[in-house]
């Protein structure tokens, strides 16, 4: 049995190899289209990326076939067995014990109807046991889209000549963040290119102009970064400028697969390099990384293991488990067919159940949907999938923020954006469901980080300072950026509610919101435990 | 990063630093832009917030519990030396890197 479903899976790889061959012939046209720059810090740089996969000290964490075994072994689970892990994930939530990868396969391949009701249940459940009803806001900010690689999916690919490349400079720069500080935000990501003019140097560069950009009150507090793996000593680089969270998408755990959509001698396709880019982050000293999957690229049960046995192995080599994961679905993108033709698309069914396995699977960490999906999916992966962190207001081509009046610059963009609504209009909707939108950044800048963090999410003691911050920070938008329907919510029904949880639950921590929320409306800002 | 025996001494300090003091929690961070990134400490979470004092420019005390302000002052005081010490450490860390 087993060996038959190898075999078959061999087949469907060979297949999908030979619909692929036409997309690889046009990646490796794009590559030797390199100036003599990029030539030379592509090469250089490969070298050194092949030498350091040569003196890899890590062990692979991913056995394609025990993964596949696992899958098949766990096919049709009997319900007691699926019951029986929904409650283990329950009891896991007090204690931050992950799922075993056996649960994670059978959650995956359940299909009984009201069994996904108990799984959408718990998920939400464990959210709120662990971070409380709120949801924390941030932008995305394209730097660059420039990049060397040529990657099948993705629309700033090297081979795609309908895209204006771009880099912004300071000023450019310094004008996004002002435009996205004026809608309210407080915490963003950048995301770069790999390319040599957006290596390192100007990663540093550009995460300091978006501390020391102000405008009014406004301000980034915490920049969060997505970017190609580094080399340590660039981790300590990037550490050094004060980022939160260093964030790097495996896309695929499936090697071949990797492979196939990474054209070999590009710096993406070191598939090990990749896969250990955060362990080296870890021993830089960056304590806060985030884990992501590019959904649909390969069987989406594989990749919910392999997102698993990356959070296991960053747990067993440090101790510390992932802050965050991301779980983008491919998505169509400007001259990129592979978004479209793909086996493995996840429909929206499963894309639901995705979101929801992860929260059980591994209860403390945080749980990231973006804008990528349409803002109906949205609310439902929020109110069944356990979500903790959306993005709003979300533009992506590089410098559309200043831009705004443009709805969409695909000609800029790595992919297509679904739920452009303004930041407001989506607090507003947050509210209308009575959740808490939160901009806190107090984490980080209060030393819960890394090893001082992970007690608190893992006891599901966090939500207190979660709901604190939240109320404080949402008050602060409130009074400075919401439209007047947004006031009326938040002061109205939103802030009375979280402040009656509170004093429910932190009796102790209540006076003191109180005084901050006292403070803030004295112009008083950052205001935070 | 600080090397393994250093985390421990840092741990084992603040350790002691919360029985001498009868506070909650107590523990050290770096100063890195807005970031303070958590060295070692000791003690429980109580959720009353954290105070918190620069010792020097690039480490910060963090506490929870009573401590009148001369105490965390002279406290602080009394932690240069080891401040001194474990930002002279961290910057001399180097994680090592094939890439040279």
């Amino acid at each position: 049995m087993i060996r038959s479903v190898f075999i078959q899976t061999q087949i469907s790889n060979e297949h999908k190899h030979f619909e692929l061959v036409e997309t690889t012939l046009t990646l490796f046209l794009g590559m030797i289209m390199f100036t003599t720059k990029e030539k030379h810090w592509h090469s250089t740089r490969r070298a050194n990326i092949a030498t350091w996969e040569t003196h890899c000290k890590y062990v692979d964490f991913i056995d394609e076939a025990t993964l596949s075994e696992i899958l098949v072994r766990t096919k049709s689970p009997e319900t007691g067995k699926v019951q029986n892990i929904i409650a283990e994930a329950r009891e896991n939530t007090l204690c931050g014990k992950m799922l075993s990868p056996e649960d994670v396969a059978i959650l995956a391949n359940t299909t009984d109807p009201e069994l996904w009701e108990a799984i959408f249940e718990t998920a939400d459940w464990i959210k709120k046991t662990v971070y409380g009803n709120r949801i924390v806001l941030f932008a995305p900010l394209y730097l660059s889209n420039t990049c060397v690689n040529n990657c099948a999916y993705c629309g700033f690919r090297r081979g795609n000549r309908n895209l204006d490349r771009k880099i912004l400079t300071p000023e450019e720069l310094a004008e996004e963040v002002k435009v996205l500080v004026n809608q309210g935000h407080k915490r963003l990501i950048a995301v770069y290119g790999e390319h040599p003019d957006s290596a390192v140097d100007y990663i540093c560069q550009t995460v300091e102009k978006i501390y020391e950009t102000r405008q009014g009150f406004g301000e980034i507090r915490r920049c969060n970064i997505n970017a190609a793996p580094l080399f340590n000593k660039e981790y300590e680089a990037v550490r050094d400028v004060g980022i939160g969270t260093y964030q790097i998408f495996q896309e695929t755990y499936h090697p071949k697969t990797y492979q196939e959509v990474h054209p070999k001698g590009s710096l993406k396709g070191a598939y090990h390099w990749r896969l250990f880019g955060l362990h080296r982050a870890m021993e830089a000293g960056i304590d806060d990384v985030g884990l992501g999957v590019l959904f649909g690229l390969y069987d989406w049960r594989f990749e919910l293991l392999g997102l698993l046995h990356h959070a296991m192995a960053l747990e067993q080599a440090f101790g510390v488990g992932p802050h965050t994961i991301s779980y983008p679905r491919l998505v169509s993108a400007e001259n990129a067919p592979l978004t479209t033709q793909s086996k493995y698309l996840v429909n929206d069914e499963d894309f639901l159940k995705i979101v929801a396995i992860i929260r059980l699977m591994c209860p403390y960490t945080g749980s990231i949907l973006t804008a990528r999906e349409a803002f109906p999916l949205r609310l439902d992966a929020l109110i069944k999938g356990g979500v903790s962190q959306m993005d709003a207001g979300t533009r992506i081509g590089v410098g559309g923020y200043a831009e705004m009046e443009k709805e969409h610059l695909a000609h800029k963009e790595q992919f297509t954006v679904k739920d452009s609504q303004s930041l407001d209009t989506f607090i507003f909707s947050l509210c209308s469901h009575g959740f808490l939108p939160s901009f806190c950044t107090a984490g980080y800048r209060e030393g819960r980080t890394g090893a001082n963090f992970m007690p608190l999410a893992k006891q599901a003691t966090v939500k207190n300072y979660c709901i604190a911050n939240g109320i404080l920070t949402f008050k602060e938008y409130l009074m400075d950026y919401a439209s007047p329907d947004v006031r009326n919510i938040g002061e109205e029904t939103i802030l009375p509610a979280y402040l009656k949880w509170i004093k429910e639950n932190v009796p102790h921590l209540y006076a003191r919101v109180q005084e901050g929320l006292k403070r803030e409306e004295e112009s008083i800002r950052d205001v935070h435990f | 990063m600080l090397v393994f025996k250093t985390q421990q001494e840092l741990k084992m300090l603040c350790q002691t630093l919360c029985q001498e003091y009868n506070l909650q929690s107590f523990y050290l961070a770096q100063i890195i832009g807005k970031r303070r990134h958590f060295l070692a400490g000791s003690g429980v979470e109580c959720f009353s917030g954290v105070n918190r004092l620069n010792i020097t420019e690039g480490i910060t005390m963090f506490w929870q519990g009573r401590l009148t302000e001369i105490k965390a002052k002279l406290l602080a005081y009394q932690l240069v030396p080891l401040a001194r010490r474990i930002e002279k450490e961290l910057q001399c860390f180097v994680t090592p890197d094939i890439e040279d």
